[in-house]
């Protein structure tokens, strides 16, 4: 990338603020006709300033209902107003962020010393517990199969593999599937406050959906640029971070040692 | 006594048309929620915001002149509401502690039916994205690129001049291009 694609790039920028100078529409329309980088990142640029084609409705159940909601708060806020007012704007406000201060930090001694019993700040009773496993255990599905889908692709050499030992085919229709289930299982874990899992799990869907659309004529420029985000995502070594977590794995450093990894530094 | 269904004077001269709240509601709800989405990222702070809208327009309908569109106005009432709370809230986190960082949205991560998984995949990245802007980038960012308003009228809204809008929309637009770069970066030459 020169110079110009820089100008060109913040160009891009200006032109979606509306603030590009006279001329510098066509400026820009000039140098994508002939710049491949820039027509990837103006491409990018319009993806992200879309509209979004559909907004997730909150269902009929919600619309139905709305108007009662709405009358109920109106209502309740009419009834406070003729309430008498406590009297806390009697104490000064420093007091009170001392107090609100004092009750953080004595909720917060709490939970440190409920942390420490056996079953954590929260005691899970047993049947959300076997739910909770059942949904971690379909999350490690997910990682496994990605790592194996995913390992030959960041050790694919273009200098020394050929491309058709990729099996790109049958690694598109394996990635599409397991997009879908990692939206999925990511969509379900937010009620199970697992963040890193679903950190993770997000991390893993970006390129497994690069993968998905690689074009039939293998794309190297793609390939190496779905292995600079394993890379700067330290991918692998997440998924081994999290196969550590799992219960019923006996000596977790022992079973990352004997897994193959990429050839590639994963961290 | 609340009456929902009083009617409401507006001083549109050329129809004098009585308005309730409720036929307001109705006609408006699905418009003003979306709106109300777009702006805080949540389906729960979006109810909240588009029925402080409606509670705040009952309190005002009979100031409502008609010179601008209903909706145009409902709009703006969303706008100002959702930004004041922003700030009010970033105040008193930096009050008691002393952090100015008060963005607090939380992913909307509901698949749309209609949407391909990939398409809902792609989408909650950006939305993710999204959540890296400031309240003021991403109302002028919404409302210009999902809400296709003019520079003029995004400024109109928000009150703000035209230059303040092309700036936000530029940093907007250069914070979202960083953060999903990796979907388009090409190899160096």
């Amino acid at each position: 990338m020169n110079t110009n694609c820089n100008d060109i790039q913040l160009l891009m920028l200006d032109v979606l603020a509306g603030s590009a100078a006279q001329g510098g529409q066509s400026r820009l329309d000039e140098h994508l006709a002939s710049c491949d980088a820039c027509r990837r990142e103006w491409a990018l640029l319009e993806s992200i300033t879309e509209a979004p084609e559909h907004r997730p409705d909150p269902g009929q159940e919600f619309w139905d209902g709305y108007l009662g909601r709405l009358e109920e708060r109106m209502e309740r806020a009419d009834s406070a107003d003729v309430l008498p007012r406590a009297s806390f704007s009697l104490v000064p406000r420093r007091v009170l962020q001392v107090a609100a201060a004092i009750a953080i930090l004595a909720i917060g001694v709490l939970l440190g010393r409920a942390s420490l019993s056996e079953d954590g700040p929260f005691p899970v009773p047993g049947e959300m517990r076997t739910e909770l496993a059942a949904l971690d255990a379909e999350a490690w599905s997910v990682l496994d199969r990605s790592r194996t889908l995913l390992l030959d692709v960041a050790n694919f050499d273009a200098s020394q593999d050929l491309p058709a030992d990729l099996n790109l085919d049958r690694r598109q229709t394996a990635a599409s599937q397991l997009v879908r289930e990692a939206a999925d299982v990511r969509s379900r874990m937010s009620e199970a406050d697992r963040q890193r899992m679903m950190d993770l799990l997000s991390d893993l869907e970006v390129i497994l959906l690069q993968l998905a659309h690689l074009d039939a004529e293998v794309d190297l420029p793609q390939i190496e640029m779905m292995q600079n985000g394993m890379d700067r995502k330290a991918l692998f070594f997440k998924i081994d971070i999290e196969s550590m977590n799992r219960p019923d794995e006996s000596t977790s450093t022992e079973v990352t040692a004997d897994r193959p990894q990429p050839r590639r530094s994963a961290i | 006594m609340f009456l929902m269904t009083e009617p409401v004077r507006t001083l549109a001269a050329e129809s004098r048309t009585e308005l309730s709240l409720r036929e307001v509601v109705r006609t408006h709800k699905r418009a003003v929620y979306f709106l109300a989405l777009d702006l805080t990222g949540n389906h729960h702070d979006a109810e909240d915001l588009s029925q402080e809208v409606f509670i705040k327009a009952h309190k005002g309908l009979h100031r409502f002149r008609g010179e601008s569109g209903l909706y145009t106005w409902l709009r703006r009432i969303a706008i100002n509401t959702h930004l004041n709370k922003r700030r009010k809230k970033a105040l008193s986190m930096m009050r008691f502690f002393g952090d100015d960082d008060a963005a607090s949205d939380t992913v909307s991560d509901q698949m749309s039916p209609a949407e391909s998984a990939e398409g809902a995949v792609l989408r909650s990245h950006i939305d993710r994205a999204m959540e890296r802007l400031s309240p003021r980038e991403r109302t002028a960012f919404v409302l210009r690129h999902h809400h296709d308003m003019s520079i003029q009228d995004v400024a109109s809204d928000m009150d703000v001049s035209d230059g303040t809008v092309k700036s936000l929309l530029f940093r907007a637009t250069r914070k979202l291009r960083d953060e999903l770069a990796f979907l388009r970066e090409t190899p160096s030459a």
